[in-house]
């Protein structure tokens, strides 16, 4: 069962992707390949632009193919060089039991009936374009002096400085505008406000979207649906508590506009290969542990995928937050490393006054699962709370591993934290497993926000990791 | 001393600090709410803010105030969860060991499809682990309270489910909080009481059955068939009684069961009736056989009559009103000359009356019918709950073997709490419903190219409930042999059977 590379370049929609495909043929690039011929198919997680790994999987015999990058090319490069590794260096493959993403495939795979057209079998029609495998370069081809590529860098800078000069100017413009909006809504009454929340954060959102505040316009378009589910009173401590954070933030952008968290959080964050180059960032290798996983649809279409890692060799619990962001129309995408699931590399994490936000960089996926009997940390949870605020304060999910406790639920069927140290946290969460109700928890990991905990997962001696 | 006492000081001005900043944000977030027309001045600032807020202009000291305060409740905020929060019992850990770690993704994949699909049920699956001599892991799976077979093993995670339909926190169901509970509750947990302690649940039955309407009074004296035993006539005499004809009649087939019966007292009108139906001959020259049989009758309504008779009339008051024994009459009942319902509802009274011994004579009677090519497989079901094991097994056995028999690998799971112990793939071969499977395969493959049609999915999915584990890894191999996907779902049920070692 081999895949020639005539296979892989017919497979190819053209040139370019083959060329891309070369690229990704490294091993660093690759922290998981595996096969299980007994069911023809070969899988790998490739780590592509994003903070989370995409999960490539192809079939050896009729080359149908799956990758859940966003690419609109089919395949995409990540399988062409899935497939590629494969023909080239077939014993980097191990081969196991296929794991859970690659059983889900193969179900639906067999749904299709054969005599219908396959999406992910290979289209039998000739592309028009000229594709050559043997051709392929995997770096763009130097055709400048050294004079030229000076100037032209040179140009590229200049270009970029007044780029940024320009959208600092507006997003500066943008925020006080942003401040004024506020202000006018604790003059009009924020009772109302939280009565046309929807259409009025909708409004100011554009507004923030056309002064460049993109970042910052998705946060603000997201209040109205955090608020839909809370009680009255919640609401209003809500409200008044993001009206803060954000006064807050935009003070630090007109304070210093080169301020990176503040940047991060009212424009863009940096694009991973910035964090990659950057000679600044703090890169932390471990074991990491995946202690959950939150995928949602944003108001503006946008899918959030958030990963939380915990560091296991840190002899002080630490975290790691993997965010990445895809449009919905790329498609569902809810695979994820899986909870409970360990990684061995280096976290690169955003230069941050509280570093928590990352990247992975070369790492490979642990078989053996590791024993999560992690301490707590000593300090409380205000304490490490004060710290966050100090540094950001704006911020809104500081990560926690809380001790040993309970979660208990009022009449109102909302849930409470109560740990054995007293701690009493009031959770996000609208609905907890029976399970987590019913278990003596040695530790929980959360991301509290000041005024709630939102509760991922849970230790229990006698279940082991739970989600929640 | 000193620094102790400077310190109470400190603590006790840093209080009335804070008291007085938490009264400006309440007083100032009220005026918010309602709308703030005139402007914050700095001068009603509590007196730390003035200093900080001084430079601000007064167009701006709103938001300003509105960012301190939201820091003030980030660090401040301290909500106490109601007095009424509720401590959720601890979930028990069960006598046998979880499933190992590496099979829950297995286990959660083919109860996903038992749970999605018109299938086995999860039940079956659960019953699969627990012959292998392992439980499922709670956070994979846990009781909803709506099974009704579940391994005894399971019982504390039953009770436990439980939990929330009461109004208050109860370990178990007394007299005292028996109003508390909701019916469907209350009538599992009085099973799992007479599962373990079958005085006890008659005593609490017998002490609060009363107050029932009519139907949930006879649901609640159906548990008493659960450990049927001679301590339970007193109390069973007295629900002859019973204001409804149903419980009695059920009190009068119990007793029945054990042997207490007055066959005088249950000569009745229907009883006669019902003989007047039936067709009672001797056979045989040196061993004398009455044989039952329905005589031929008129018209269908002479028919239906017959039927509905025969469910009705217990076994005692036809046994009183041909003058025989309980024994006499289960044994010469021809099973091959009566219609269908009429046998399943023949077989209904037996399994509700019959006492042990005459049980077996009952099943001496079924099993030469069960040898004839003609019989059918429905009786297994009806008296499964009197069937041990061995018994279930070898009858399901037989119509399997049974070259005219119609039973498929689906019924046949279906008729067995847990798979068969004893069943070589040699034997599985022989069977029409391999054959059929084999052949509706076979087109299936040609047709689509993938395991579509419904009937041989829900076969294949069935064999892995069905067999013992070497036979389900050469029913495994055979089929992907014959072009089954090894990763074809269907071959999961099979696959999990496999993984967990006999």
């Amino acid at each position: 069962m081999d895949i020639s590379l005539d296979v892989i370049q017919e497979l190819a929609p053209d040139q370019a992707s083959l060329n891309a495909a070369k690229k990704l043929i490294k091993p660093g690039k690759w922290p998981l390949l595996g096969k299980a011929l007994s069911v023809n198919s070969i899988w790998g997680q490739c780590q592509g632009s994003g903070a989370n790994p995409y999960y490539t999987m192809a079939d050896v015999v009729d080359h149908g193919y799956k990758c859940t990058c966003p690419s609109r090319k089919f395949p995409c490069k990540h399988v062409l060089a899935l497939m590629w590794q494969y023909s080239e260096s077939e014993g980097d493959f191990g081969e196991t039991e296929p794991p859970e993403w690659v059983n889900d495939w193969l179900g639906r795979r067999r749904k299709v009936n054969a005599n219908s057209v396959d999406d992910s079998q290979p289209q039998k029609v000739k592309p028009a374009l000229q594709k050559n495998i043997h051709t392929s370069q995997s770096d763009e081809i130097q055709t400048l002096s050294t004079e030229q590529q000076e100037k032209a860098e040179a140009a590229k800078l200049k270009r970029a400085a007044t780029t940024k000069a320009k959208t600092d100017a507006a997003i500066s413009l943008g925020l006080l505008e942003f401040q004024q909006w506020i202000a006018d809504q604790l003059r009009t009454g924020v009772a109302g406000f939280i009565k046309q929340a929807s259409d009025k954060c909708r409004r100011i959102a554009a507004r923030l979207v056309d002064a460049k505040a993109g970042a910052l316009a998705s946060s603000v378009d997201e209040l109205p649906a955090l608020i839909l589910d809370l009680t009255p009173q919640e609401q209003t401590d809500l409200v008044f508590k993001m009206f803060g954070q954000w006064v807050l933030l935009t003070e630090a952008w007109l304070a210093n506009p080169d301020d990176l968290d503040a940047r991060r959080a009212i424009n863009m964050a940096e694009a991973r290969e910035d964090i990659l180059n950057n000679p600044n960032t703090v890169r932390e290798k471990s074991v990491w542990m995946n202690v959950g996983e939150k995928i949602f649809t944003r108001r503006d279409g946008l899918v959030s995928h958030t990963t939380w890692l915990i560091n296991s060799s840190a002899p002080k619990v630490s975290f790691a937050m993997l965010q990445d962001y895809y449009p919905a129309s790329a498609g569902k995408r809810e695979i994820g490393l899986g909870l409970g699931a360990a990684i061995e590399g280096e976290v690169l994490f955003y230069p941050s006054r509280f570093p928590i936000r990352g990247v992975i960089a070369e790492h490979k996926i642990l078989t053996q699962s590791i024993s999560p009997d992690w301490q707590p940390a000593e300090e409380s949870l205000s304490t490490n709370f004060q710290r966050y605020m100090q540094a950001l304060p704006w911020g809104d999910h500081m990560p926690f591993l809380l001790g040993a406790g309970r979660i208990l639920r009022d009449s109102a069927q909302r849930y409470w934290w109560r740990g054995k140290d007293e701690t009493t946290l009031l959770l996000k969460n609208h609905d907890i497993p029976k399970l987590l109700l019913g278990s003596e928890l040695t530790w929980a990991f959360i991301v509290w926000n000041g005024l709630q905990a939102e509760i991922y997962s849970a230790h229990s001696e006698h279940w082991g990791v739970m989600a929640c | 001393m000193l620094e102790g006492r400077q310190k109470n000081d400190i603590e006790t001005a840093n209080e009335e600090v804070v008291h007085t900043e938490r009264s400006f944000i309440e007083l100032t977030k009220q005026q918010w709410m309602v709308g703030q027309q005139l402007p914050l001045q700095c001068h009603t600032l509590p007196e730390n803010w003035q200093t900080l807020l001084a430079p601000v202009s007064d167009e701006r000291l709103s938001i300003s105030v509105l960012a301190l305060a939201s820091q003030h409740d980030a660090m401040l905020f301290n909500l106490e969860p109601p007095a009424c929060s509720e401590v959720y019992p601890l979930l028990p850990q069960l006598s046998k060991p979880t499933l190992p770690s590496t099979l829950r993704g297995l286990f959660r994949r083919v109860m996903q499809h038992a749970n999605q699909h018109d299938g086995l049920g999860c039940e079956k699956v659960i019953a699969l682990l627990s012959q292998r001599g392992v439980t499922a892991h709670p956070a994979d799976w846990l009781p909803n309270g709506r099974e009704d077979n579940l391994p005894d093993e399971y019982l504390p995670w039953v009770s436990w489910s439980f939990y929330e339909s009461t109004s208050s926190l109860h370990d178990e169901l007394t007299e005292d909080n028996w109003d508390e509970w909701y019916p469907a509750a209350r009538l599992q947990l009085l099973k799992n009481m007479r599962s373990f302690h079958p005085d006890k649940a008659r005593d609490l039955i017998a002490a609060r059955y009363l107050g029932e309407p009519a139907d949930k009074r006879l649901k609640i004296i159906k548990v008493l068939s659960i450990n049927l035993n001679e301590r339970d006539v007193p109390f069973l005499s007295q629900l002859l009684e019973d204001r409804s004809q149903k419980t009695a009649r059920q009190a009068r087939q119990f007793l029945s069961r054990l042997n207490h019966y007055n066959p005088a007292e249950a000569v009745d009108e229907e009883a006669v009736e019902l003989l007047s139906f039936l067709d009672v001959s001797v056979s045989g020259v040196i061993k004398k056989r009455i044989e039952i049989r329905p005589k031929s009758l008129k018209s269908k309504k002479q028919q239906a009559i017959r039927s509905e008779l025969i469910e009705k009339v217990t076994l005692s008051q036809l046994a009183a009103a041909m003058d025989c024994s309980l024994d006499t009459l289960v044994e010469s009942w021809m099973f091959d000359a009566f219609r269908l319902h009429d046998n399943a509802s023949f077989l209904v009274s037996c399994t509700h009356e019959l006492s042990g011994q005459a049980f077996q004579y009952l099943l001496k009677n079924l099993t030469a019918y069960h040898k004839k090519a003609s019989s059918d497989d429905g009786f297994i079901e009806i008296i499964s709950t009197r069937l041990s094991l061995e018994q279930r097994e070898s009858f399901v056995q037989t119509s399997l073997l049974n070259h005219s028999g119609k039973l498929g690998f689906y019924n046949s799971a279906c008729k067995l709490h847990m798979p068969l112990r004893d069943f070589t793939f040699q034997a599985l071969k022989k069977t029409r419903a391999w054959k059929e499977l084999v052949s509706g395969l076979k087109t299936d493959l040609t047709e689509n190219g993938y395991v579509q049609a419904y009937y041989v999915e829900k076969e294949i999915a069935a064999l892995g409930m069905l067999l013992p584990n070497n036979t389900a890894q050469e029913a495994l191999e055979a089929l992907i042999t014959l072009g089954v996907l090894r990763a074809d779902p269907v071959t999961e049920y099979l696959k999990l059977n496999i993984a967990l070692p006999e």
